[in-house]
């Protein structure tokens, strides 16, 4: 599985100017099955319904998941509809990208 | 737009923008519906649902406005309560409390650089314009530092502000006096009345955020309009990037150009607009606009930007009831502020009618 998350928003509009792709089945456990099962497309499918954030200067993250043999799903997903743990896993997530 | 479960006929044939309006103004039960109408999932987050809505109220007299209800009558006593937490680095807010008002320093730079900032934005509120913190009301100005791993933002979430640490590369900080005053402001614009956050109103939003911000700043400093550089964010990007800032209000378009972050997109005339369905219809983009009328309208008076030009803003603010507010409808309202501040004649209704004129907007 890939997983691809880019950004927009925030205080300068360009989001965090970070991107991290990501090959699930390299990635070292806990961090694996933390990511399958946060990142999972069926996980993301149930967030993105929420309303409207409220607060300003907020990021908007942009979530493509490549599973094989199936369709990219694409998500984009405000950070105020992100559990506090997920939003966690991303920033290690796009922490383990920088430093590979 | 409606919930297939909790259906209430009675709002179901309201618009969503109107819902809006109500999740916004409305009070704590009014919001709470609004919400979950607006809701397709009837999924209200818990930390959402804490936000208590305050209902806007009608102010007397000629030209009445609809402010929060702890702004009514005259402004009250000081009433300064910080509260600066540590996030550790992850996402949870607010985090550990480590500096309430009064304490002594933390030696913590962000969470001192965050508690002297915020008294800095609330003495501009409460000793150039009358307002009682955010609210007006006395709320607590509560503040999260450290807020993620090398989080490249701040923000407000609609009842705090927090503060990322920045990765290094592309920021260094958010704790800048400028941010902290354009975080703060989207508070004072969300118990004004607010404007929604997208398109025009958006902008006009993010432009009131960088106008009271920089003045947050100049204040601080003592500059005037004539001898400020009126940059947002000044000094925060990485030392990699190319560029001063975040925005320019004196040049908006000139703040950086790099290689990583591009072109600084912000336009600073009606000429220029950008359409784009990114960042929520470009609110830090077009804000570029209104931006540069402030500024000009500064510079065509003189003086401190936190006088004349902010009594008239702020005025407007309070004035503007129209959270879908156009950059027109705002350009018109700060007119209007201005009539009724210093009279129809006047050196300040005519230096705003051109500054605004010189951006795009004939008033």
């Amino acid at each position: 599985m890939m997983i691809t998350i880019t950004t927009s928003g925030g205080i300068g509009g360009f989001g965090l100017a970070r991107k991290a792709e990501v090959a699930v089945d390299e990635l070292p456990e806990p961090l694996h099955s933390e990511t399958c099962a946060r990142l999972d497309p069926a996980a993301l499918a149930g967030l993105r319904a929420g309303s409207a954030p409220r607060g300003a200067d907020r990021i908007v993250y942009h979530i493509v998941v490549v599973e094989q043999g199936a369709a990219p799903s694409t998500f984009d997903l405000p950070e105020t509809v992100l559990p506090g743990p997920t939003l966690d896993l991303i920033d290690e997530l796009l922490d383990f990208v920088s430093k590979r | 737009m409606c919930c297939p479960v909790r259906r209430d006929s009675r709002l179901c044939i309201v618009p969503p923008h109107m819902l809006r309006v109500l999740e916004m103004r409305g009070d704590r039960k009014t919001a709470a519906m609004a919400r979950r109408l607006l809701d397709q999932s009837c999924r209200i987050r818990d930390d959402r649902a804490a936000i208590a809505a305050r209902p806007m109220l009608a102010e007397g007299g000629d030209a009445p406005g609809f402010v929060a209800e702890g702004y009514l009558g005259a402004a009250a006593a000081r009433g300064l309560l910080r509260e600066i937490h540590d996030g550790e680095s992850r996402a949870a807010l607010p985090g550990r409390l480590v500096r309430a008002e009064g304490d002594p320093p933390t030696g913590d730079a962000s969470a001192d650089g965050a508690y002297d900032g915020a008294g800095a934005v609330y003495d501009l509120y409460f000793e150039e314009f009358g307002r009682n913190s955010l609210d007006g009301a006395g709320m607590t100005l509560i503040a999260t530092v450290h807020h993620r791993r090398n989080f490249n933002n701040a923000f407000w979430d609609g009842r705090q502000m927090a503060y990322g640490d920045g990765g290094g590369e592309i920021f260094r900080t958010f704790i800048e006096t400028s941010v902290i005053g354009h975080e703060m402001s989207h508070g004072v614009v969300q118990f004004s009345g607010g404007l929604v956050y997208e398109g025009q109103s958006g902008a006009l939003n993010e432009s009131f955020a960088d106008v009271f911000g920089a003045q947050t700043r100049q204040r601080l400093e003592g500059t005037g309009a004539c001898e400020s550089d009126w940059l947002i964010g000044k000094g925060i990007l990485g030392p990699g990037i190319k560029g001063v800032a975040l925005r320019s209000m004196k040049m908006p378009g000139t703040a950086y150009s790099d290689a990583l972050l591009g072109q600084d997109p912000q336009p600073y005339h009606m000429d220029f607009y950008v359409n784009t369905t990114e960042d929520n219809g470009g609110v830090h983009v077009n804000s570029g606009i209104p931006n540069h009328a402030f500024y000009l309208y500064c510079m065509y008076l003189g003086g401190n930007s936190w006088g004349v030009p902010g009594q008239v803003w702020y005025d407007a603010l309070r004035r503007l009831n129209n959270p879908y507010a156009s950059f027109h409808d705002w350009a018109t309202q700060t007119v209007q502020s201005a009539v009724q501040l210093h009279g129809v004649g006047s050196r300040e209704v005519l230096a705003l009618r051109r500054a605004w004129t010189l951006v795009g907007l004939a008033i």
